[in-house]
Formats: C-alpha cells, sequence, structure tokens
C-alpha cells in the first residue's frame, strides 16, 4: 500500500483515509456534502495519489502506446491530451486513461479498476517507465478552478484549452498542468514530483482561499462523477467492465488496426449490445437505493442497479442501471426493488443539470 | 410492457435516432447511431465538440425539428438526451396550442 503523497496535509485536516487502488488516501473531511458543493460551486482541491502514472519519450513510446489503447494515440499532437481507456484481451476495461503529449515526454495517467500489475502488463511492450511512486496528481476543479491556476501560474493559463496539457514553474518546482477533469466542471490535473507534493498543494491551498477552496475526497468525487455522467472506472466500470454497454465508445477508434481487446470489442459491436447504461432517480425524499438492487418495469425486470448515492445536485439519490437495450431510456417509469421494499424510480437524462462551469466566460475573468 | 411505455418509447426513440443521423451527417462523425449513447457529452469530454461544432447541433435541431432554441441552447447541449428532452418539450407545448413541431 502507498501512502498518499500529501499524508501529512491530510492527516492535519482530518482526512478519513480509504484505501484505493492500492494508494491510501482521502475518503472524506467529515463533510461529504460540503465538499461536493465546493466542487459545483467554488473549487475543491483533490489528492489523487490513486491515479497511476508512466512517463516515455514522445517519439519512441506514441506509436507502441497507440497499439496498446483503444483510442487514437498516434494522431495525438503536441500539448494536447486523449482521454481513452485501457482494455485487457478480452475487451474488458482495465484503466481510464488520459495520455498528454508534451514536448519531449508522454504522460500516462491511469484510473485503474485492475491491479496496478495488470496495467503495467499490458504496457509491457512500450517504452514508458512506471513513474507512480515518485510523481503527485493534484486535481483542482470548480466553476473557480481557473483562480488559483491564474493566481500561481499567471493569466496565460486561461488560455488552455480542455484536454490540453503545458510545462509550468512553481518556484523552481515543475509543474506539467493538464486542462482535464473528470466532474463536469472547470478542471486541472496538476503532475509534480512527488517530493514537492506538500508544497505545492500548500500553494493550492493559499492562492485558493479567495476563491473558496476545500479540499475533498474520493466519497465526494464519486458522486460528482455520478451526476456530472463522468465514467467512473471504479464504481460502473468496475461493475460492468464492458465499455459498449457503458457507452464508452467515443473511447475507442474503431477504424484502428489495432490495440488491446480490439477483436473481442468488434465482434461484440457487431453482435449488437443487448443491455445499457442508464440514469435514475429516485422520487425526492426515497431512501434505500443499492447497487445490485433489480430494475422492474411494468413487472418484468428488466436490469440492475450498477452504482448509485445521493446526488446534492438533484436533491434525491440517483444511479446508473444496466436496462435491456429495448427498455433503455430516459423518461421511463420504473420499480427498484431493494432489501428494504421497492422504490419508484425514473429513468433520467444526464447530466440532470447545467454545470455552473458552462456559464462561466473565462475570457471575461 | 404496457402501452403507454410503449408509447413513450417510440416518441422518443424516433426524436434519438433523427437527432443521431444529424449528428454523424452534419459533423461527419465516425460512429453509427448505435455507438451513440444518448447521455454521451457533446462539449468536452466524449465527442469534444467545438463551438462550431455547437452551432451547427443548434442549426440542425432548429431546422429537424422546426423549434427556435435561442440562447439558452448551451446547456441543452449537454448529451443527446438533453435535446431530446427539450424537443419533446416543444412538441408537447406546440400541440397544445395546434403548433407546428415536427
Amino acid at each position: 500500500m502507498r501512502n498518499s503523497h500529501v499524508a501529512s496535509f491530510l492527516a492535519r485536516a482530518g482526512a478519513m483515509m480509504t484505501d484505493r487502488d492500492g494508494a491510501n488516501l482521502a475518503a472524506h473531511f467529515g463533510d461529504v456534502g460540503a465538499e461536493y458543493r465546493a466542487v459545483r460551486e467554488a473549487v475543491g482541491l483533490l489528492d489523487a495519489s490513486h491515479v497511476l502514472v508512466f512517463k516515455g519519450p514522445v517519439d519512441d513510446a506514441i506509436y507502441p502506446l497507440d497499439e496498446v489503447f483503444a483510442g487514437n494515440v498516434a494522431n495525438l499532437r503536441y500539448g494536447r491530451v486523449l482521454h481513452t481507456l485501457l482494455a485487457d484481451a478480452e475487451g474488458m476495461i482495465v484503466a481510464d486513461a488520459y495520455i498528454a503529449c508534451g514536448d519531449e515526454e508522454i504522460l500516462v495517467l491511469c484510473e485503474a479498476c485492475a491491479p496496478r500489475e495488470d496495467v503495467a502488463r499490458l504496457l509491457a511492450g512500450c517504452p514508458v517507465r512506471d513513474v507512480t511512486d515518485e510523481t503527485a496528481v493534484l486535481c483542482v476543479d470548480g466553476p473557480k478552478a481557473w483562480g488559483p491556476l491564474r493566481d500561481l501560474f499567471g493569466r496565460d493559463i486561461l488560455g488552455m484549452p480542455y484536454l490540453s496539457v503545458e510545462a509550468h514553474d512553481l518556484d523552481g518546482v515543475p509543474v506539467g498542468v493538464l486542462r482535464a477533469g473528470k466532474t463536469a466542471e472547470f478542471g486541472y490535473w496538476l503532475v509534480v514530483p512527488a517530493a514537492d507534493a506538500d508544497k505545492v498543494h500548500g500553494r493550492l491551498m493559499d492562492a485558493g482561499a479567495r476563491h473558496g477552496i476545500a479540499p475533498y475526497g474520493l466519497d465526494a468525487l464519486d458522486l460528482l462523477k455520478l451526476d456530472g455522467r463522468f465514467f467512473n472506472v471504479n464504481r460502473e466500470g468496475r461493475a460492468v467492465r464492458d465499455p459498449l454497454p457503458l457507452g464508452l465508445q467515443w473511447m475507442i477508434d474503431f477504424q484502428k488496426d489495432g490495440f488491446s481487446g480490439r477483436d473481442a470489442i468488434l465482434a461484440r459491436r457487431e453482435a449488437g449490445v443487448p443491455r445499457k447504461i442508464v440514469g435514475i432517480a429516485l422520487a425526492a425524499g426515497a431512501k434505500g437505493l443499492a447497487e445490485g438492487s433489480t430494475v422492474v418495469l411494468d413487472g418484468d425486470p428488466v436490469g440492475t442497479v450498477v452504482a448509485c448515492g445521493w446526488s446534492d445536485g438533484l436533491q434525491r439519490e440517483m444511479g446508473l442501471a444496466l436496462l435491456d437495450q429495448p427498455v433503455a431510456w430516459s423518461g421511463l417509469d420504473f420499480e427498484v426493488r431493494t432489501d428494504s421494499g421497492a422504490l419508484p424510480a425514473r429513468s433520467i437524462s444526464l447530466p440532470p443539470f447545467v454545470p455552473a462551469s458552462l456559464s462561466v466566460r473565462l475570457d471575461e475573468v | 410492457m404496457h402501452a403507454r411505455t410503449q408509447s413513450l418509447i417510440e416518441t422518443r426513440s424516433e426524436v434519438v435516432a433523427r437527432i443521431k443521423r444529424n449528428l454523424i451527417t452534419r459533423l461527419s462523425l465516425p460512429y453509427t447511431e448505435d455507438d451513440l449513447h444518448e447521455d454521451v457529452s457533446l462539449l468536452g469530454s466524449g465527442l469534444g465538440l467545438d463551438s462550431l461544432d455547437a452551432l451547427e447541433v443548434v442549426l440542425s435541431v432548429e431546422q429537424e425539428f422546426g423549434v427556435k432554441v435561442g440562447d439558452g441552447g448551451i446547456g441543452l447541449l449537454r448529451s443527446i438526451n438533453t435535446i431530446v428532452d427539450f424537443v419533446l418539450e416543444q412538441k408537447a407545448a406546440s400541440a397544445a396550442i395546434g403548433g407546428g413541431v415536427r
């Protein structure tokens, strides 16, 4: 088990710790709802020590990586980031990945639902090195995420397009800044040497104070992904594994000649996907949605709940259900059978609200 | 399946198919209709449409369904499903006053 690279801060902040993907990091800081709202309304800072980091020279690594990852890595231009997935030979998801093409080095940042060794095995033929233990990933998310970044790195950072990467320096510390995120709000991932993680984390907290920054943990991240409709490899990814029913076709380049799991994925695509993931929400005030619950339509079982939680944005419990394709539509009334009884639910369109970041004009801040 | 459920599915699936066909054709997307999940994000992550693409989507929805998207368009473009919700709401409102949403 590896420790968080900002463990001393987490201890001082009273974080409740949890294990994820071989890392010990913050589940929450005592009030998950407040952490969620900090990200939806202002800015939150996450220690993402669970992210696996690989690094290699661009010229040597880009084509071998293209033969492994499902997206088109070969077409990745300098300064850009690709959001894609890594699958095993059976075409089942192993990791949700950002691949960032820097000046000389290419960075691979994986949130995995398989052991670190499995990811490393799939990347064994690529000239990349596992630098997870010596690298920290800090995520700054929210409609005011631009605030601390601008104050620390200058106004030019506001011009970064979504899914881009830049190299910066903070008092001599090299900081890779990715304009990315998985909360449906503005987001930046900062990649820094582990030895300097506490320092950079402290500078972000100080700079973010006037923008309302708050640390947030994995519990809030899971809820932000859920109602922000961002794929969560640790929830629905782990439960379903197959990228097609999860609606992740956009992460896959079907024109490519080869990538890990390609034949299996193409065969399933050709055969047709029998089930599909759909958002569901309970009626206001209803409680008890649980993963594994059976979803029933007009008396017939039609699916299973694969992820769920309280949505502060919706002010009700919501989840993702894997439903039979013919009934996998938004706007239908279902019943969810749980251990505590049957709950009325409705399938909903995702994301169910307009994220605050969509109305922020970065050229005007 | 109850008749009401069947009717809701038929109404929605018809609008979804028209929107997907338009997206694929007008934006030259390298996907089939089945590849496009109705909740896939259109902006940013997901299909990653830029502002010109977004304008094209708004125009295609307006032309296809005879509706006016208006200034709140950016919020509608969160996903295919959120566009469908808007079109179905416009259809319902139009039907109530004998209007011409297609």
